[in-house]
Formats: structure tokens, C-alpha cells, sequence
């Protein structure tokens, strides 16, 4: 992934900053949450429209269950940036995931609610670390997708 | 120039008044996540059966770390992160309440650990967590 400058422009106006202008190569104004926009990046992300798996949303019709839909709700309950370094506007990232910890956990209703982590990797053009990303995502019984 | 945050130093600030669908547009857009969940009214009512679509969480996490630099300026943040407690749909307003949970002195660098909850209009919370922020860098130099 390349921090381009017209992404950060626009990711930075996105979460409210609204008068956010171009920055400068080399600029350390990047915010905090930008690393998780490399889903722009990845080949086979599935909640972009790709040409070889047909749009789950509305057209037509009002669409269908997310292909990778689980039975149960999956939400994404915790979301962690460990920053090594400041991410500087025009370089090169590389990114690698990896899964972490699962664990299951009785909710207050009765229900199973099964927690899984998504460790996410960013290193440099030498590969020092730049920042890590820890998702953590649960799947709660008895409710529609989200 | 801004006053050096002490321990217990509390900070609020306003994130969003009235979130619009266009927003959670320009953030699909810009962060790549194009779940139809969260821009596709038809979806997410008919096949995903919310009352309307609603914001991306990171959406808010990303106001959330946006409102923090409202009260630190560009200072180096070193670990954010946080949980997502509730859903945000269109209309709803945000405010950031942090607090200076703790500072410490990192080898040069005195670091601020912040604790924040991120909530809605009716004062319910729908982010919580905490960052770590780098206040000030002293260059170490071998003169004597």
C-alpha cells in the first residue's frame, strides 16, 4: 500500500475533518486509524465489488446474505493501533494478518457469544515494523447480519 | 500554545451533530469497507434487518482519535484503540469525554494515557477505550 496523498485528503475529511487539504510528502499527519483503508488494497477483499463474485447489495432486488454470512450476528467489538513509528505520507506500507486468540464466552442472555482476534502487520520498505492492528470480532446468536 | 496536560485533566468535544448518510458514504469510500450494511438503505433493511443502514464502527473510532488530536494537537499517538459498544445511525449526535488517566516518562519521551468513552445523544455510550500520546521528545545530546 502506498500512502498516497489524495487518500489521506480524503480519509482525514471522512471521520470530520472537513477542511483537511493535501499533505505534503514526508508529512507525519496521517490519522491514527488510516492503516485499516489497506482493505483497498487486498486482492480478494469481500466487502468491495470485485469482477469475479457477483455484489451482495441491492440492485434490482434488495440483495443477498453477505457470502461469508455466519449463523448468528457478526459484529466487530474492539479495534487496537500499536504505532511503532508514525506512518509518513508517500511511503511504501506491506501488510500481513494473521489469526490470533479465540475464546468463547457465556453472554448475559444464556447464549455462546464466540470471540475471534485478526492480527494485522504493517512494516516498512526495510520491514521494521511500522504499527499493529488487533481486531477482535464476535459472532452473537439469534440476530440478523451487521 | 497549548497547557500540558495533567493527571485527571478532563477534555470534551462535540464529533459529529446530526450524522448524515452522505458521511458514511465518504467513509466507505475512503476506508475501502463498502458493506452494503452500512450505505445501502434497501439492504439494510430488507436482508440485513436494521432499521436503516448505519455507521461503519470505525467510522467512529476514526472521529473518535480525530476529536483527541482536537486536544493534543499533532502529538505522536502511540497506541489507540478501544470497543465498540453500541450501533450509531444516521441523526445521531457524538461527544467525546477523555480524561488524563496517568503520565509517564518513556526513555525521552513523556507519554499521556488518556481514557475515553465516545456517546450518543442520549448519553449512551457507543466507544470506549483508551491511547497512549507522546507529549513531548527531549533530543538527548552527549554535550556535558
Amino acid at each position: 500500500m502506498r500512502v498516497e496523498p489524495s487518500h489521506v485528503m480524503m480519509f482525514a475529511r471522512a471521520i470530520g475533518d472537513l477542511d483537511a487539504q493535501l499533505p505534503q510528502l514526508g508529512s507525519e499527519g496521517v490519522p491514527v486509524t488510516f492503516p485499516v483503508a489497506v482493505a483497498q488494497f487486498e486482492a480478494d477483499y469481500e466487502l468491495r465489488p470485485s469482477s469475479t463474485t457477483p455484489w451482495f447489495g441491492s440492485g434490482a432486488t434488495p440483495g443477498s446474505p453477505r457470502p461469508t454470512a455466519v449463523e448468528g450476528t457478526r459484529l466487530h467489538a474492539e479495534q487496537h493501533f500499536e504505532y511503532h513509528r508514525p506512518i509518513r505520507v508517500g511511503e511504501d506500507l506491506f501488510v500481513t494478518r494473521a489469526p490470533g486468540e479465540r475464546w468463547t464466552k457465556v453472554s448475559s442472555r444464556g447464549g455462546e457469544l464466540e470471540f475471534f482476534e485478526t492480527l494485522t502487520h504493517v512494516v516498512d520498505s526495510n520491514g521494521d515494523p511500522v504499527v499493529t492492528m488487533k481486531s477482535v470480532s464476535v459472532i452473537v446468536p439469534d440476530r440478523g447480519e451487521a | 500554545m497549548r497547557k500540558p496536560p495533567a493527571i485527571g485533566q478532563r477534555y470534551r468535544c462535540t464529533l459529529v451533530t446530526d450524522l448524515t448518510r452522505t458521511q458514511i458514504v465518504q467513509y466507505a469510500g475512503a476506508s475501502g469497507d463498502y458493506n452494503p450494511l452500512h450505505t445501502d438503505e434497501r439492504y439494510a433493511v430488507e436482508v440485513g434487518k436494521n432499521p436503516s443502514v448505519f455507521a461503519h464502527g470505525m467510522l467512529t473510532s476514526g472521529m473518535t482519535a480525530h476529536g483527541l488530536r482536537s486536544f493534543f494537537g499533532d502529538a505522536p499517538v502511540l497506541r489507540f484503540g478501544g470497543r465498540f459498544l453500541a450501533q450509531v445511525w444516521p441523526g445521531d449526535s457524538l461527544s467525546l469525554a477523555a480524561t488524563v488517566a496517568g503520565i509517564e516518562d518513556r526513555d525521552d519521551t513523556r507519554v499521556a494515557t488518556i481514557d475515553f468513552v465516545t456517546t450518543n445523544q442520549h448519553e449512551d455510550a457507543v466507544f470506549k477505550g483508551s491511547a497512549d500520546v507522546a507529549l513531548a521528545v527531549e533530543h538527548a545530546t552527549s554535550a556535558h
